[in-house]
C-alpha cells in the first residue's frame, strides 16, 4: 500500500519558552490487527504503525513502540517542553508495510 | 459467511495474558535486581482516566498522569491489556529525564479489562497502576 497517510499535528497549551504544551499526533493509518479477515474469509495482514520517534529541535525526546491495540487512526498526545526562541517538533513513523514519513510542526514563541 | 475465531490467536498462553505482562515486568525490573510483579507495585504517583464503562472497545481514551518520586525521574512507560491478544499495547523511552509526564491515547480493547500504566524510573524502581472497564462490544469482531 503507498497511498498517502495523512498526519496531523497540533499543540496546546501556551506556547512560552519553558512552558510545557501538549503536542497532538494523530495519523489516518488503518492499523491492521492481524486479527481480521475481509469479505472472502482471507486473513488481512498486520499493517499497523509500530514504531514513533519524536524529535525537538533534532534530539530525540520520546521513542515508542506501538502495539495492536493501539486504535486507528493513531492518536497519540504527549508533553513537549518549549525551547527558548521556539523550534520544531517533527514525528517520524514507521509501519509493516515499510511504510514511513514524517509529520513537522513548529513551536512559535 | 461463518465467524472466524480470528480474534483468538493460535497462541495457547492467551489467557495467560496477565502473566505475560507481569513477566514484561520482570525484565524492567531486572536491573533493580528484584522481580515484582504489577499487582505488588505502588501505585503512587500514577493517575489514570479511563471510562468504567464503552460501548465499544473500538476507541478507549486513555489518560495517564505520572509523576516520578523524590530525586529520580521518569524513564520509560508501559501500557499493558492483559486480555487483549496481544497485551503490550505501547511502550514508551522518554528521553530528557521527565518529573511528571502527561500520556493521553485511544486504545482498541478485545475484552473488558483492566489497563495496566507501568512506569520505570531512572533509579531502577518501577511502580504501576490500573484502572479497569467495562466494554459491550469487543474491537475484534468490528469492521472500524
Amino acid at each position: 500500500m503507498s497511498s498517502p497517510i495523512l498526519t496531523r499535528l497540533a499543540f496546546a497549551g501556551s506556547l512560552k519558552a519553558g512552558a510545557t504544551v501538549e503536542a497532538r499526533w494523530s495519523a489516518a493509518h488503518p492499523m491492521d490487527s492481524g486479527f481480521r479477515v475481509d469479505d472472502s474469509g482471507q486473513k488481512i495482514p498486520r499493517n499497523i504503525i509500530h514504531t514513533v520517534k519524536v524529535l525537538l529541535n533534532e534530539q530525540l525526546i520520546l521513542e515508542a513502540d506501538l502495539g495492536t491495540a493501539m486504535t486507528s487512526p493513531v492518536y497519540l498526545a504527549f508533553p513537549v517542553q518549549v525551547p527558548a526562541g521556539g523550534g520544531w517538533v517533527r514525528v517520524l513513523w514507521m509501519d509493516d508495510a515499510g511504510q514511513a514519513g514524517e509529520t513537522t510542526q513548529r513551536l512559535v514563541v | 459467511m461463518t465467524l472466524p475465531d480470528f480474534c483468538v490467536p493460535d497462541d495457547p498462553q492467551r489467557r495467560k495474558g496477565m502473566l505475560w505482562a507481569a513477566s514484561a515486568c520482570f525484565m524492567s525490573t531486572h536491573l533493580s535486581g528484584q522481580a515484582t510483579s504489577m499487582s505488588d507495585m505502588s501505585s503512587e504517583g500514577i493517575e489514570l482516566v479511563f471510562p468504567r464503562l464503552a460501548d465499544t472497545g473500538n476507541a478507549v481514551p486513555l489518560q495517564a498522569s505520572i509523576r516520578a518520586p523524590e530525586g529520580t525521574y521518569i524513564q520509560s512507560l508501559r501500557v499493558i491489556l492483559p486480555e487483549n491478544p496481544n497485551p503490550v499495547a505501547l511502550q514508551l523511552k522518554l528521553h530528557g529525564e521527565p518529573q511528571s509526564y502527561q500520556l493521553n491515547t485511544r486504545l482498541r480493547l478485545a475484552a473488558s479489562q483492566s489497563v495496566w500504566v507501568v512506569a520505570a524510573f531512572g533509579n531502577g524502581m518501577a511502580r504501576a497502576n490500573s484502572a479497569p472497564t467495562v466494554i459491550t462490544s469487543t474491537a475484534c469482531l468490528d469492521d472500524s
